[in-house]
């Protein structure tokens, strides 16, 4: 996908260390990448942390941004790459046991459309390192099981285990939402 | 994906956060400032001063041309020029008009001229001790006619008065002064005439009405001859002036012997990245070329030119070459370690009564820039051959190629470690980084040059280069194949030994 003109100005602008052009670059993509920092964080200040990370990271390599592919995927993917290096450093547990009982499907569409994103980003956070690492990257941004087992440098099936029970997990704590909503 | 994926995905499908702040505060505080490229600036003066100075050096061709063109019409003229107006029967009292005299200079073009100018100036005591300002209008109305005399219209336009005009003289002086360049050989020669013909004239006249002209008081024609001695080379600047072409006897295109040639040449570095092998995992190869940049290279040397007369030479010298780059990495997980004594108080009824103390390292969390200029240097001997050609006055060409034989690499510096992906520093080239070759072997080298004689067997010459390194740096069990190739600007200075 091409990028907008003035996007492509801005990104010019940036390359030449102007401040304006890189505080608006921040503030428009601050709020997508902030919910994919929260997404893989525990918290909303380990979240700031890697926002700010990323950030400094996206004007650090601005330089080797070939306009050639959408800007969008490029800045998303250093997000991404700045969470898994982040979740790297931590100790992954991979293995939790007791939700391979929960039935797959068990949470009607209803209940996630109740939520408002900011609980769900919530929910997610809540997950384990190594679920959450898996389940953001296979669900929400679409990498396959082998993409994931090379960039978490675990095996093929531990990815596909890890994102059973992260959807197990996930559908309990959304089950129990609505109990208590009930 | 399935179906509660999908719900979830679309539910947050382009949700933006709201973000803090203050938060950009902190991300600009942490930005590096913008550097501004000293490297591009070095090259645009590098390329700044190449274009002048072969336009300097095109503009003196130029000007060589023009000046010869000059000379060649002036040499046309000559005969007009020259016309000297013997004294008439009215102006003379009664001197014999018709002179066997050949007073037109453009017919004297003999070396006898010479020695005749110089017994005649002997005989009428024309020394330049003797100038001195005497009035001599009465006595001087035989001869009191204006040779004028135009050598260069763009330069000067004198005229010569013989008896009375003692400033024109002087102006003449100036003239002689200049330095001997095909520009005032013209004039050089044309004054040599004058004064012979003016010569012959005053004999002629003494022999013809000694009453009338009395030559003692004649001082005002002693002004200084022009430097007319034996080793002036009459044979050539007559031929200079006579021929179509004029022969500048300063320069001379027959360049053949050894020359001793001295260099610096501004470069710039392309390097090739390829893989030694499989692709790594983590596209190690894109890794490096993102952490370093190409910086401003140079190389520098001297050569032995041996030169044969058809133009065709062989060089060989030493040669340096300094291949620069830049390694920037930023380690946003940087952690720095600092040592804290924790002490710990027992208190009771108001007083101390015991204390623990307690050392603990702490990790604190935070960016790491780390900087390096890494040197790859390179010594070489190189076996070079060159050609000259195109001699046009003191500018020629000359191309010159060949190999280059590497004595030793070295390298100091940093760049990311293959395994762990951490700056490691690779000038001592051990450990599990080791990388890089102590030999490159041979390296190929072009270069076409414009040359411009100085003269005294002195020449520069601006050299734009190529060369490329055929091995390469690296070792075999390196991860990556690291070559170069580099362009150039060459200035140097020959002389001939």
């Amino acid at each position: 996908m091409a990028n907008s003109p003035n996007l492509n100005q801005i990104i010019d602008l940036c390359l030449r260390g102007d401040q304006k052009a890189q505080e608006q670059l921040f503030h428009t993509y601050s709020g997508i990448m902030f919910s994919i920092c929260r997404r893989y964080t525990n918290n909303i200040h380990e979240a700031e942390d890697m926002l700010q990370e990323g950030f400094i990271r996206v004007f650090g390599y601005l330089k080797t941004y070939e306009n050639s592919g959408s800007f969008n995927g490029w800045i998303k993917k250093i997000f991404i790459n700045t969470a898994l290096r982040s979740i790297s450093k931590k100790s992954i547990t991979h293995e939790i046991n007791g939700y391979e009982h929960l039935p797959d499907e068990a949470v009607e569409p209803e209940i996630i459309s109740r939520l408002s994103e900011e609980q769900l980003l919530e929910l997610i956070s809540e997950l384990p390192e190594g679920y959450k690492a898996v389940f953001n990257l296979y669900a929400l941004e679409g990498y396959s099981h082998k993409e994931i087992a090379d960039m978490l440098g675990m095996q093929e099936s531990t990815s596909r285990s890890q994102l059973v029970k992260a959807r197990r997990m996930l559908q309990e704590k959304l089950l129990n939402l609505q109990k208590i909503a009930v | 994906m399935n179906k509660f994926d999908k719900n979830i995905k679309d539910k947050l499908k382009g949700y933006s956060s709201p973000v803090n702040k203050d938060l950009w505060g902190k991300i600009s505080a942490n930005l590096p400032i913008q550097e501004q490229s000293t490297f591009k600036h070095w090259w645009l003066a590098m390329f700044s001063i190449a274009i002048v100075a072969v336009g300097f050096a095109w503009y003196l061709s130029w000007n060589h041309n023009i000046i010869q063109s000059n000379i060649l019409k002036e040499d046309q003229k000559t005969a007009d020029l020259y016309e000297f107006d013997s004294p008439t029967t009215e102006e003379s009292g009664g001197v014999k008009n018709d002179t066997d005299l050949e007073l037109s200079a453009s017919s004297k073009t003999t070396i006898e001229q010479k020695a005749a100018a110089s017994n005649m100036l002997q005989k009428l005591d024309l020394s330049n001790s003797n100038r001195t300002k005497t009035d001599v209008t009465n006595k001087s109305k035989l001869i009191n006619k204006k040779v004028s005399l135009t050598t260069n219209a763009d330069v000067f336009n004198t005229n010569l008065n013989v008896i009375g005009n003692y400033n024109s003289l002087d102006d003449q002086r100036e003239i002689f002064d200049l330095k001997t360049t095909e520009k005032n050989v013209a004039s050089l020669y044309e004054q040599y005439n004058t004064i012979v013909n003016k010569a012959k004239n005053l004999e002629f006249l003494k022999n013809n009405d000694q009453e009338r002209l009395d030559l003692e008081e004649i001082d005002v024609l002693t002004y200084e001859i022009p430097q007319l001695n034996d080793d002036t080379n009459f044979e050539e600047l007559l031929q200079s002036m006579s021929g179509k072409r004029l022969i500048c006897p300063s320069f001379s295109n027959a360049r053949f012997g050894v020359f001793i040639e001295g260099y610096y040449s501004n470069e710039i570095s392309m390097r090739e990245l390829s893989y030694n092998g499989p692709i790594s995992e983590v596209d190690y190869l894109n890794v490096r070329n993102q952490t370093e940049n190409s910086n401003y290279s140079y190389s520098a040397g001297m050569r032995l030119s041996f030169l044969l007369p058809m133009g065709f030479g062989a060089k060989t010298g030493v040669n340096y070459s300094q291949i620069n780059e830049t390694f920037k990495y930023v380690d946003p997980n940087s952690n720095r370690t600092q040592t804290v004594i924790i002490k710990e108080y027992i208190w009771e009824n108001g007083v101390v009564t015991d204390s623990s103390e307690m050392t603990k390292q702490v990790s604190i969390p935070g960016s790491l820039n780390v900087v390096s200029q890494n040197k790859y240097k390179i010594l070489d001997i190189p076996l070079l051959f060159t050609y000259e050609w195109g001699y046009k006055k003191r500018m020629y060409y000359s191309v010159t190629a060949g190999p280059m034989f590497n004595l030793k690499f070295a390298q100091k510096g940093k760049f990311l470690n293959p395994e762990t992906l951490t700056p490691v520093d690779f000038t001592t080239n051990t450990g599990d980084y080791k990388a890089f070759n102590t030999n490159i072997g041979t390296s190929i080298y072009l270069g076409f040059a414009l040359n411009y004689q100085l003269g005294h067997g002195t020449d520069i010459f601006v050299e734009p280069n190529l060369r490329h390194y055929l091995n390469k740096t690296t070792l075999n069990s390196y991860l990556l194949n690291q070559k170069y190739t580099t362009i150039g600007i060459g200035f140097g200075v020959k002389h001939k030994i």
